[in-house]
């Protein structure tokens, strides 16, 4: 444990700057660094949304998302998707997995966090805390930003409403 | 019940086999092309579903626009927001067009989507989306005339259950007719482009 220990001390020494640099974007632990982690605004009538976030792992022990924490929903279930039989299917999972010195990507059509019963409706430019709990680093929060979603590349950028739709940044 | 899961996998089975028919043809027409689109004889068709309103709503009275159906349903967190986030930059980028493109989103969950919640979730992603529900059988054969497959998943989930569900566009031209079927996330450009072609043949 304290070679683990070191190590992240080293680890996390070396990587300041660009901690430093990424520290509006997310937050680290000594060995999770979350970052692009945002929410996905939804009609104010869906009592459902999803987060999407890049974990990084720089320790040198693999690491397992095991649950997450919000006080925008009442539940937060973690998601996989994979296709099958040309369908798409969407599975919980108990836990998803963040190699040593590698990272996991949640993103749309992949893992995600679902939350449920919202408590109001995300509106772009709010902003949800999501408390994660990871078998070794522990507890690691972060604040994601809600926005919506806009495909990168597909939008034409000759389009007027360009500017005003996609404000809130691309990500999928 | 026993009966409803014997036709669900038969709708799957059958789906499963014209899709890849389709995406091969598909791909046949690249994006921008100029080649006239193909005809599907045993494909897509004319069908009534329940509206915003809960007032049934036949597809004949979009007869003059460009239809694109996607089945869906409103409990979907990823896929369905994702694609429905898809087909609206496809409008956006149809610009004047898109006023003759009518995008249809058909739940395949019937028993939560009601009228009323399709009515405010849809036209969220682009104001002119309708959203259309109806009977469970209704929208299975909907389904199967397009060659749309889902089926229900009992998951440990507070939710109960997730559909799990083809993911993809179906195109329809102005005199009602099945003309193709995309995947939003991949192929937005070459729908946008046959969407152009459509509209000016």
């Amino acid at each position: 444990m304290l070679t683990v220990l070191s190590i992240s001390v080293i680890l996390s020494g070396c990587i300041k700057n660009i901690h430093q640099a990424e520290l509006h974007h997310g937050q680290t632990s000594n060995m999770i660094h979350i970052h692009n982690q945002w929410v996905r605004a939804v009609p104010p009538v869906s009592h459902i949304s999803a987060a999407y976030m890049s974990i990084i792992n720089h320790g040198s022990m693999e690491d397992q998302l095991l649950a997450v924490q919000t006080s925008a929903a009442e539940v937060v279930e973690i998601h996989g998707v994979k296709k099958e039989n040309g369908m798409m299917s969407m599975y919980p999972v108990k836990f998803v997995d963040v190699s040593a010195g590698g990272s996991q990507e949640l993103k749309p059509g992949g893992y995600h966090m679902m939350l449920i019963k919202l408590v109001k409706p995300l509106k772009v430019g709010d902003e949800v805390e999501l408390t994660l709990h990871f078998k070794n680093a522990g507890m690691v929060k972060v604040t994601a930003p809600v926005m919506v979603s806009m495909p990168k590349g597909e939008m034409k950028h000759d389009t007027k409403e360009h500017e005003s739709l996609d404000h809130a940044g691309s990500h999928d | 019940m026993y009966v409803q899961k014997i036709l669900i996998l038969f709708i799957l089975l059958v789906s499963t086999v014209f899709s890849n028919v389709q995406e091969i043809s598909a791909a046949g027409n690249s994006a921008g092309s100029q080649k006239p689109l193909r005809f599907y004889e045993n494909r897509g068709g004319d069908f009534e579903l329940t509206g915003p309103d809960g007032k049934e709503l036949s597809s004949e009275s979009f007869r003059g626009k460009v239809i694109l159906i996607y089945f869906g349903y409103t409990y979907c967190p990823d896929v369905c927001p994702m694609s429905l986030s898809h087909l609206k930059v496809g409008m956006l980028n149809l610009k004047e067009q898109a006023k003759d493109v009518q995008v249809l989103f058909i739940s395949i969950d019937p028993e939560r989507d009601t009228p009323e919640k399709l009515k405010e979730y849809v036209p969220y992603f682009y104001p002119t989306f309708i959203g259309l529900t109806g009977s469970v059988n209704d929208i299975a054969e909907v389904a199967r005339q397009y060659g749309a497959g889902y089926f229900k998943q009992y998951v440990e989930s507070v939710e109960g259950y997730f559909m799990a569900h083809t993911d993809a566009v179906f195109l329809v031209d102005q005199q009602g007719r099945y003309r193709g079927r995309y995947k939003t996330k991949w192929d937005m450009d070459k729908l946008v482009a046959d969407i152009q072609w459509l509209l000016s043949n």
